[in-house]
Parts: C-alpha cells; structure tokens; sequence
C-alpha cells in the first residue's frame, strides 16, 4: 500500500519544499492540511513548492485541501505551488477546475521558483 | 450533464456485458480496501482497451461514489459494474447500494466547484465534471442504483 509519506527541504531564497508521495485521499487529506498548516506557522512568508511527482492519486477531498491552503497562505503573504504533477493528477485537476489559475502549478520545481518569489497579486487570477 | 431521479421499479438502461465487476463491497471499506478497488477497476478498464483519460474519470467517480457512500449512504453493501462503450451505447459506470437512498442527482445538480473556505463538497462536482449523464432510481428488488455516462 502506497501511504503518504513526505519531506520538508529548503530551496532558498524562502522558499521550501514539500515532497509528498503516496496518495492524498478521504484518508489521507487531513494530514496534508496540517502538514501545511504547521509550515505556515513556522514561515513568513510561507512560500511552499508542493512537489507532486511522486503522488499517484488525489482525491476529492485532497484537492479541497489544496485550494483553502493556496489561499490561505496567499492570504499570509506567501504563495503555495503545485508542481511536477503525474498526467493522471493533472488530468484530475483540469476536470475538476477546468478554469486556469484557481491553483498555482508548474511542470517542474526550476519553473515554480520564479513564480513563488513574484508577490502573490502577481500570481493569482484576477 | 442529463440529472433524472426515478423513485420506484426503474429498469430503463438495459445492462451490457461488464468489463469490471465487483458485488462483495462492504463498507466501511477503509484506506487500503479504497485503493484496492481503485487499482483493481483501472487495471481491468485499460486492460479492456478503455483508453486512460475515460479510465482515470472512471476511477476517479467510483472512488468518490463509494466514499460518499461511506459517509452518508448508510449501506452495508455496494455493487460496482462498468459497461463498455459499444456502437451507440457510451461508456457506463453502474452503481447498487442498499443504503437508505443518497440522492446524488440533487447533490450533483447543486454541487460547486472549487472554493477557497471550504474543505469538503468537491466529490459530487468531480462527478458532474466528469460524467454526461446520472441517472438515480430504485430497482423491483430495493437497491438504489446510480448510473453514470461518460
């Protein structure tokens, strides 16, 4: 059984990586949540690259966490940034928010970074 | 999306031959019993040439149906049967429980995407987004029975 693992590192200049693998599911989000949760009480600003390559599956209830804790940490000054996605976990997303911006994403970690480090007016939808 | 809730005697979507079909699920099926399903169902999909993307949908539905079950469908039993798309007839996702009727034709019809202050909810407009049609009703023998388009 694949569970959820995950890993905290530095990428500089601010911002960190979550590495998640596993699936993010019914059973699975709310520790996605309070992995979040925790990192942004511990960052200011919170600038958070979620790097997904290694997630098979997200859920319902997984991508609920991730839209709250984008805005949350948008709120708090910071950004969050899915990247590195599986074509079966972007293929999920694009059904579920077909419309563009509503989640920060990149093909890969090198492409978050800039998008990270704009002020977060820059980065979300109008 | 085509939304119709029949109530009662409803046997309108004559069954074809299943490509995936499972009648032993017992909720609560727990963390490893759902992937479990989710795996064996994609497995036996893209083995009977349905290609990923429909494949992924499918999974992705039954796995939000039976965990919507779980939480308030009160069923001690669930069927699952997938049927393949074949000249006219699209790709469709059978579902029977014998809970107390979880209406998902309303919840789906009201369902709303994405939003920022809410944790829950997202299942039922995943199903909307990925299906064409859901139809709800009550077979002869009591089962409610959901089928899903795609």
């Amino acid at each position: 059984m694949e569970k959820l693992q995950h890993r905290l590192e530095v990428l500089g200049q601010g911002v960190h990586a979550l590495r998640l693998s596993g699936l993010v599911d019914v059973f699975s989000y709310v520790a996605v949540k309070q992995l979040i949760d925790a990192y942004a009480r511990e960052h200011t600003p919170p600038r958070l690259y979620v790097d997904m390559a290694e997630v098979q599956y997200v859920g319902s209830s997984g991508w609920s966490v991730f839209f709250v804790q984008a805005s949350a940490l948008e709120k708090a000054g910071g950004a969050l940034c899915l990247g590195a996605m599986t074509d079966r976990v972007q293929h999920a997303l694009n059904m579920l928010a077909p419309r563009k911006g509503l989640l920060l994403t990149a093909p890969s970690e090198a492409e978050a970074l800039p998008l990270l480090l704009q002020p977060p007016q820059a980065v979300s939808e109008p | 999306m085509n939304l119709v809730y029949i109530q009662n005697d409803w046997s309108i979507v004559v069954p074809l031959s299943p490509i995936f079909y499972v009648d032993d699920l017992h909720p609560p099926l727990g963390a490893e019993g759902l992937e479990s399903l989710r795996d064996r169902m994609l497995e036996c999909v893209l083995q009977a040439g349905v290609v990923r993307e429909d494949a992924w949908r499918l999974v992705a539905v039954a796995d939000e149906w039976v965990s919507n079950m779980e939480e308030h469908g009160n069923a001690d039993r669930l069927r699952i049967s997938v049927e393949p798309s074949q000249g006219a007839e699209p790709l469709r996702l059978r579902l029977w429980d014998n809970g107390h009727g979880f209406n998902a034709v309303a919840g789906a019809a009201f369902a709303e995407g994405p939003d920022p202050k809410r944790y829950r909810g997202l299942g039922l407009w995943m199903i909307r987004q990925a299906t064409r049609s859901l139809r709800q009703g009550r077979t002869s023998s009591g089962e409610n029975e959901t089928i899903l388009e795609f």
